[in-house]
């Protein structure tokens, strides 16, 4: 305990040192983050170890000067000198240091970045993204525009992501491919990803959109560049939007409808007036909540009948009773209140 | 019964209720004569709340004083009211230190239930059982959790310090406003009861940041009465904000140079310039969610010509500087119980002091770092991220100047020093987890996880929870002129610091493997099962030591040992008066020499003629 100043500085530098390899030791050689799969998570992941061992540094530093002077420093001393109030140097250095690491941090985070953001030499796959409460869509326009509720990628083909969103604010992730980007109603945004691992991935949403938020993902697959082009290959193309129906099927009160792909099969259901209707529902997509609904007027006020929701694939019959005015009124999924909604005709 | 009806609080609840009805009726009636449907839930409620919080405080007599003085009548006598003294603290009191205890006990009061609501999101999230929280209804509980910590008690349990302490400190007789100081404190029960019937009223399942048009579209009535308390709260904050600043400027006791102050002064400063020039920001953005939401405007809905990244912008602008409106006051507690358990004057006190303001004005130009993931034009990425670890260096100024204070000094180990030191490393961990969420490739994959989560309460336990725990146990000998139990704080202090841990080091993992926030599910079988569980047991002893806490503040009013004016040897002004203090602080106002954290120095006096308490020495 008769140590001196500099004594005491010496032993708190072994401690301080050994405390910092270990928690480098741990950041850098355990795996703290699982799985990167893209050229992008490789980024942030080196960045984050590099920051992980400064900070553990600083970590370890403190730590010890608090815990050393907790053990050593508790007696009165006879012999103290009066205590010192300040150090003009001390204090210049802990201040300057920080903000050279700082700006540094800055700088390789700016060029990181930047390096995100570059262009890839071969082409780029395009994918439009469409967020809703509570599903994704995804749309290829360099494939005729076909659309599918699940998310395949190329491996090794860097992708250009315009998100948009049709009702909240949601957010755009695979956990395994690195940056998220929100989906914000009115405008598109942008994420560029290079897939380097063929796997099968989440797009979850990571914004809360709401109550359904938890259940806002939908499936990735990454593949190789000849079973993307047979996929794509395999895909129907999508039929146009259906316009006023012109031509109303005849009544009926057993109605079968499909949901898939974030659609109904039917634009036009027609039902006699005043009977009991069966809806067998049929619902398609993977993991995406649907469910058939009748409103009597086109802002959804007011229901004639709200079916539950479930969650695919499922099939539920729905019954209700059709209005006894005959006319035109809505159905919709609830879910998909912008994308899935048609006319129902009582005649 | 009688006496019952006579306080303030049981008149002003039952005046709000009866005014929540008359404004139910006369909205209904106006609709209907307008030719409207009489009732839709939303815009009814929306004005008879309003006409509620209007006639609380009618009733509870908060504008009695300005009414008298409207019409000419002698304003009623100041002083400690006739009666038991207990029953002051339930009625309008303009005495600061009466303010402060309402203050701090409201806090407390809520903190319970507040924190109850995460335990509840906690053990839902362990799935050791099937989950008995429905989607919609887990995110409204942690929303909820969210607005009545922030608003309800991290902001009023630091007004409630302030109050207190700032008058006492700077050697004042009492706040500069003191009726506009009990008009701001009434506000906050008010915006409590709201933001705990918002649950009842159907929730609302937006996160504490409601983005529109998530907030403004799809929620219920809960929504409404969260948007107006945190209106309410706002108004209060910005009014005590102007109450101690002017204080601190005008008030001062002669000598008492802004470098003679305790830091805590100092940090209230800072905190309550950010309060003023920054809490309308949330309000109007509030505001004007409410009216989108009840009354068909628009400001953020695309269909109607608004843009949502504007409300993030609003609500950023105070929701970043805000985080510094929690933690500051508690640096400033740190700033001044280290030096003085320690027996050594602190290390720099001007860099230290200097530290406080330069963290709030660094803090508000970061706002956009929330929003790198947001769609903001892309290379207005770099500078935000410049600016946001910029604010790394005052607060490193603090954590080394506080080491260096501790370093070859005399520690004497109190449970107000064990809960500073928690909160230190704690704070460190909230610090250093910042840095990679400032810069933006990491924040891109972190942001929105449960590593932001982590980050956010390492900050907040170290920088708002702790260290008010440690003033509770520092000051409580001077409010109550009784001493806490160190037993059961020594107790509360191992729970509070061990449950910090746990809870906030598996959030740290989790948000690494890839848990999103706010979610009510996950999926089994990638390692995050077992540290939700030990999370979920971080939260329960907090909620423990939160409990020793309750138990030890009441049992201590009767039971605690006898203070004394100065039980920790302190040298800041108001230990050299009485504890309790008088009315009105001082007998006589001390004059001020020296430095307030000279600690350990013979020879340096901190005032000439300490006005102390009858038979105290120094």
């Amino acid at each position: 305990m008769r140590r001196s100043g500099r004594g005491h500085l010496i032993a708190m530098g072994i401690v301080a040192a050994v405390l910092s390899a270990v928690l480098f030791y741990f950041f850098f050689r355990t795996n703290i983050i699982p799985l990167p799969a893209s050229r992008e998570r490789g980024e942030i992941d080196t960045f984050l170890r590099v920051m992980f061992a400064i900070g553990s540094v600083f970590f370890a530093i403190i730590v010890t000067v608090y815990s050393y002077s907790l053990i050593f420093f508790r007696r009165p001393r006879a012999d103290a000198a009066p205590p010192a109030r300040g150090n003009p140097a001390l204090e210049m250095t802990w201040t300057l240091v920080p903000l050279a690491i700082v700006i540094g941090l800055s700088a390789v985070g700016g060029a990181v970045l930047a390096r995100m953001g570059q262009a890839a030499p071969q082409t780029e796959l395009q994918v439009n993204v469409s967020a809703f409460r509570f599903g994704w869509r995804f749309t290829y326009p360099q494939y005729g525009n076909i659309a599918s509720a699940t998310l395949e990628l190329q491996v090794d083909r860097r992708v250009h992501f315009e998100i948009q969103s049709l009702d909240v604010v949601h957010s755009f992730w695979v956990q395994e491919l690195g940056p998220k980007q929100d989906a914000v109603p009115g405008m598109t945004t942008e994420l560029y990803i290079t897939p380097t691992k063929t796997g099968d991935y989440l797009v979850e949403c990571s914004q809360l959109c709401g109550y359904g938020h938890t259940l806002m993902v939908a499936p990735v697959h990454v593949v190789s560049a000849a079973d993307f082009e047979s996929w794509a290959s395999q895909q129907p193309k999508p039929t146009p939007t259906p316009t006023a129906p012109s031509t109303v099927p005849a009544p009926s009160t057993t109605i079968n409808l499909v949901a898939r792909n974030i659609a109904f099969d039917l634009s036009v259901i027609t039902v006699p007036a005043g009977k009991m209707i069966t809806v067998n529902f049929d619902n398609q997509d993977q993991s995406v909540p649907h469910n058939f609904a009748a409103y009597i007027d086109q802002f959804a006020t007011t229901p004639i009948f709200v079916g539950q929701i479930i969650t695919g694939p499922a099939k539920t019959t729905y019954t209700f009773t059709a209005p006894v005015q005959p006319g035109r009124y809505l159905f919709r999924c609830d879910v998909h209140p912008t994308t899935m909604t048609g006319t129902l005709v009582v005649q | 019964m009688k006496t019952i009806l006579s306080l303030g609080i049981v008149r002003g609840v039952l005046a709000g209720l009866a005014g929540t009805a008359a404004g139910v009726g006369l909205t209904v009636l106006g609709r209907w004569a307008m030719g409207m449907t009489p009732w839709s839930e939303g815009p009814v409620f929306t004005i008879a709340i309003f006409v509620g919080v209007f006639a609380y405080l009618i009733g509870a007599g908060v504008f009695n004083y300005w009414a008298r003085w409207m019409i000419g009548q002698r304003p009623p006598e100041e002083g400690p009211p006739p009666g038991p003294a207990w029953r002051r603290y339930f009625s309008v009191d303009t005495n600061h230190k009466v303010i402060g205890v309402q203050y701090f006990v409201t806090a407390m009061t809520f903190l319970p239930f507040a924190v109850a609501l995460q335990v509840m999101g906690r053990l839902d999230l362990t799935k050791l059982y099937p989950a008995f929280l429905a989607n919609g209804t887990y995110e409204s509980v942690i929303s909820d959790h969210g607005i009545v910590m922030l608003f309800i008690v991290a902001v009023p349990a630091f007004g409630g310090l302030m109050n207190y302490l700032i008058p006492l400190m700077i050697g004042a007789r009492d706040v500069a406003f003191p009726h506009l100081n009990a008009f701001t404190f009434w506000l906050v029960p008010a915006a409590g009861l709201l933001a705990v019937f918002s649950l009842a009223a159907g929730g609302f399942d937006t996160g504490w940041t409601v983005y529109p048009p998530l907030s403004s579209t799809f929620q219920k009535v809960g929504m409404n009465l969260i948007l107006i308390g945190v209106f309410l709260a706002g108004l209060s904050s910005i009014l005590t904000a102007v109450n101690i600043l002017a204080t601190i400027i005008k008030m001062r006791a002669p000598g008492m140079t802004l470098f003679r102050m305790p830091v805590f002064v100092w940090s209230s400063l800072a905190t309550t310039g950010l309060s003023l020039l920054f809490t309308q920001f949330i309000a109007v953005a509030f505001l004007l969610v409410l009216l989108e939401k009840q009354f068909g405007l628009s400001f953020f809905r695309p269909e109607g010509g608004g843009q949502p990244l504007l409300y993030q912008y609003l609500f950023w602008f105070y929701s970043h500087p805000a985080v510094y409106i929690f933690v500051l006051p508690g640096l400033g507690i740190i700033s001044d119980l280290v030096p003085l358990f320690s027996n050594k004057p602190l290390f720099g006190y001007r860099g230290v002091a200097i530290s406080s303001p330069g963290i709030a004005i660094g803090g508000v130009f970061v706002f956009a770092h929330h929003m790198f993931a947001a769609g903001i034009p892309a290379a207005m990425r770099v500078p935000f991220m410049v600016t946001t670890l910029l604010v790394a260096i005052p607060t490193g100024v603090k954590v080394f100047a506080w080491a260096a204070t501790m370093w070859m000094g005399r520690i004497r180990i109190t449970t107000p020093l064990l809960f500073v030191l928690s909160a230190i490393l704690v704070f460190l961990i909230g610090g250093l987890t910042g840095i990679p969420l400032g810069v933006v490739p990491t924040d891109l994959y972190l942001h929105d996880t449960y590593f932001v989560v982590g980050h956010f309460h390492a900050t907040l336990f170290g920088g708002f929870l702790l260290p008010a725990m440690a003033a509770v146990y520092f000051w409580y000998p001077k409010v109550t002129g009784r001493m806490l139990s160190d037993r059961l704080g020594r107790r509360q202090w191992l729970a509070m610091t061990l449950g910090v841990g746990l809870l906030v080091i598996p959030l740290l993992g989790l948000g690494l493997l890839g848990m999103r926030r706010r979610v009510a599910d996950y999926a089994l079988g990638l390692g995050m099962q077992p540290l939700h569980i030990i999370t979920a047991v971080g939260g329960l002893l907090v909620f423990g030591g939160v409990a020793i806490m309750v138990v030890n503040i009441v049992r201590s009013l009767k039971h605690g040992e006898v203070a004394g004016s100065n039980p920790w040897g302190a040298r800041t002004l108001e230990w050299q008066t009485s504890s309790p203090p008088p009315e009105h602080n001082f007998a006589k106002i001390p004059q001020v020499i020296g430095q307030p954290d000279v600690y350990g120095v013979p020879g340096e006096d901190y005032t000439v003629a300490p006005g102390r308490g009858p038979g105290e020495a120094a």
